[in-house]
């Protein structure tokens, strides 16, 4: 049987939270907006891209919050919002578009373009590409338990597997990340 | 790959580099949280079995998988060798007509014609029945085959009387036969206690492992290919919708648990929407994953629609107003420049919006309209026009709701992409494409439009309907011819136009109002258009 994850001050929020009081959401985002953020900055490797997909990540979590059913952490939860929230604005670039952009710039390119890439070094972006293009399963894993920065018996609960299991997940990941980084070198 | 490698890597995974959030996010995410915050208020702890779902199911098809398994074996068993089965029923050879069937016992008795003569005979009376003939084998041990000892081989005629009963010998495998030696079941010499005979039918089944023609593999029966798992979630039926592009590959129902981005005829994926009965389930808030887990094989029917949105299903429909009409002006240079603008710059909604209707003094003024045009897909179809006026700055970013009354609107589509629409100097223009039901009822409403944010709607009846093309006014026609325009140019297969025609009635429209430049430009950019094309395709 597993131990229900959600503890400490997260609970007491939320329990604050379905209680009415309205100042506990502003609490749970101020201790939870960075690690977002975080995560969304090293998934995108764009600071701006990461604020945008932060402020829709927080507004898809309170339309989606009377279904969430605390078996995980309210911060699991969210992570995994942020990570699908990413995934697609990959997958559907144009839903989006910002009134200042003209035309030419909605075509969708999930790739950043290159002058994006100021401030980061080659290495680091090609790791990153070499990350977003594992499967799902295993990117979920490198990407929650890395950037996002969850313990394994977390990602594990969410997944529904066991802890083992996301180890030897993570194994495999960095063998097709060694191997793909290898073969682009 | 060394294993120092994928540690460096974990290594460059784990770096933790200065990632502090912009100043002002917090607050900007502060202010995003609604007025009242609702939370599921379930206690999490035993809610659910231990056992997560996926793995509840793993474990009930493994156990279907054995058991079936188990049957099977069974079942195969039971039929090695196959010719074993028994079918009583059949009727005996019509006398006298030698038949491929009706061949001769093997000098040695296979195995399989010992085991009937030991287990499966039955006796009964012979009728001659004109019918198939059934493979019969003669009784050894009656004293009136005294001349036939055990199957044994077949005697020439000329040998006893008993050779009247060879021809009822059965035949299994390729036997050589000794045709000459046979003589007709019509043979004389009815004795009384012959009319009493054993007769063994036997009809083989054909074995479910056709070893005689396949060296390695196995032939599968349609039996058990409607046992076999298929992917019938939304999603594989999705993908083999013509037209429909699902982001990802269902193979065998891999990605039920996901749900699918996709894009249909001349719709981008966003404005795609899926529903079990009648309700909505979109993936709104994005979380990647279905709302619910679904029995697929509970679905009686799944419809697909395509370019259209149901409206009893989905009646609302929400844009963005952004402020950009630049897609019009920029095909205007291309053209004016001898090309054909990509299709990817040719935005319907900035086309629109480029032709919006004379200023107001108001602050937002909402005007609509509606007509046929020659443009729409059938009988049944009306173009809506929504033409917001009004300071363009008050009108930015505002969220614009329309609802189609579905008493009265069958379907509907917006014209345009992303979900938006292009606000102009003056305002905003939207189309609306709607098929009105048959039964519709003569009065009433068609459209309400509404502008939340500033507390402002418009409405359109049916009594506001031009009752044909040419009643229009010049204004939604020039939209219309507009929009037309920019989805030929889009390839858009919903474009029903053909640009000469869309020139002829621009310049049309450009005498009847001689103050309005606009016509006469779309009249141009759609002859040169017409121009190019020609040209690309001599």
């Amino acid at each position: 049987m597993r131990n229900r994850p959600e503890d400490g001050e997260e609970g007491r929020l939320l329990t604050a939270l379905a209680a009415g009081d309205r100042s506990a959401a502003d609490r749970l985002v101020e201790q939870t907006y960075r690690g977002v953020y975080a995560l969304l900055r090293r998934l995108s490797g764009d600071p701006d891209l990461a604020a945008d997909l932060t402020q829709e990540t927080y507004r898809k979590a309170w339309d989606a919050l009377p279904g969430f059913d605390r078996r995980a952490r309210f911060s699991t939860w969210l992570y995994r919002i942020a990570y699908t929230t990413f995934l697609n604005h990959l997958r559907r670039p144009r839903r989006l578009v910002p009134l200042e952009e003209k035309h030419e710039a909605a075509v969708p390119d999930p790739a950043p373009a290159a002058d994006e890439m100021v401030g980061r070094d080659a290495a680091g972006e090609r790791l990153r590409r070499a990350v977003l293009a594992l499967p799902e399963d295993l990117r979920f894993t490198v990407t929650s338990l890395f950037w996002g920065e969850l313990p394994v018996k977390e990602v594990a609960h969410h997944e529904g597997v066991t802890a083992v299991a996301i180890r030897k997940r993570l194994k495999k990941a960095l063998r097709m990340l060694a191997l793909t980084l290898e073969e682009s070198r | 790959m060394s294993r120092s490698s994928e540690r460096e890597i974990a290594r460059r995974l784990a770096e933790r580099d200065e990632l502090e959030p912009p100043a002002g996010l917090l607050d900007k995410i502060k202010s995003e949280i609604p007025p009242s915050v609702h939370i599921g208020t379930g206690t999490p702890d035993e809610r659910r079995s231990p056992m997560p779902f996926q793995q509840r199911w793993l474990i009930a098809a493994s156990l279907v998988a054995m058991v079936g398994a188990g049957l099977f074996a069974l079942r195969v068993r039971e039929q090695a060798p196959p010719l074993a089965r028994v079918a009583r029923a059949a009727a005996p050879a019509p006398a006298g007509a030698p038949s491929r069937q009706a061949a001769v016992p093997q000098p040695a008795a296979p195995p399989v014609l010992e085991r009937l003569r030991g287990e499966d005979r039955e006796e009964t009376l012979v009728q001659p029945l004109q019918a198939p003939p059934p493979v019969r084998i003669p009784e050894p041990a009656k004293p009136a085959a005294k001349d036939l000892k055990s199957p044994g081989p077949i005697r020439p005629k000329s040998e006893s009387g008993a050779a009247g009963r060879a021809e009822a010998g059965g035949a299994v495998g390729n036997a050589p036969s000794p045709a000459p030696a046979l003589q007709p079941a019509a043979a004389p010499r009815p004795q009384p206690e012959e009319k009493k005979e054993d007769k063994i039918t036997v009809t083989a089944e054909s074995p479910l492992l056709d070893e005689r023609r396949v060296a390695t593999g196995a032939t599968v029966s349609q039996t058990e290919l409607e046992k076999v798992p298929t992917a019938r979630d939304p999603w594989a039926v999705l993908q083999k919708t013509p037209g429909v592009m699902t982001d990802r590959i269902n193979v065998g129902g891999n990605e039920s648990g996901q749900q699918s981005g996709y894009v249909g005829p001349g719709r981008s994926g966003d404005q795609a929407v899926w529903s079990i009965d009648g309700v909505v389930i979109t993936d709104a808030t994005a979380l990647g994953s279905s709302p619910t887990y679904h029995d697929y094989d509970a679905f009686e029917e799944m419809q697909v629609t395509t370019s259209f949105v149901d409206t009893a299903t989905n009646r609302l429909s929400t844009f963005v107003v952004a402020l950009d009409t630049g897609s019009y002006a920029a095909s205007r240079r291309e053209v004016a420049a001898g090309r054909l603008p990509a299709s990817g710059a040719v935005r319907v909604a900035e086309f629109v919006s480029a032709f919006g209707g004379a200023p107001v003094r108001q602050d937002v003024a909402i005007r609509a309209e509606g007509a046929p045009t020659p443009f729409v897909q059938g009988p049944r179809y009306r173009l809506l026009r929504f033409d917001l006026r009004g300071r363009a700055a008050r009108l930015k970013d505002a969220r614009v709701e329309v609802e189609l009354n579905p008493e009265v609107v069958e379907r509907h589509r917006l014209l345009g992409e992303e979900g938006r629409a292009a606000a102009g100097e003056r305002g905003v223009t939207v189309l609306y494409e709607v098929e009105l039901r048959a039964d519709a009822p003569p009065k009433g409403r068609i459209a309400t439009l509404r502008l939340r944010d500033l507390g402002v709607e418009g409405t359109l009846d049916l009594s506001g309907l031009a009752p044909t093309w040419e009643k229009a006014s010049p204004e939604f026609r020039l939209t219309a011819l507009a929009a037309e325009l920019a989805e030929i140019l889009k390839g858009s297969p919903l474009a029903k136009g053909d640009l000469a025609e869309i020139a002829r009635q621009a310049r049309e429209i450009a005498r009847s109002l001689p103050k309005s430049a606009g016509a006469a430009e779309l009249a141009d950019l759609a002859e040169r258009a017409a121009r190019i094309r020609g040209a690309g395709r001599r």
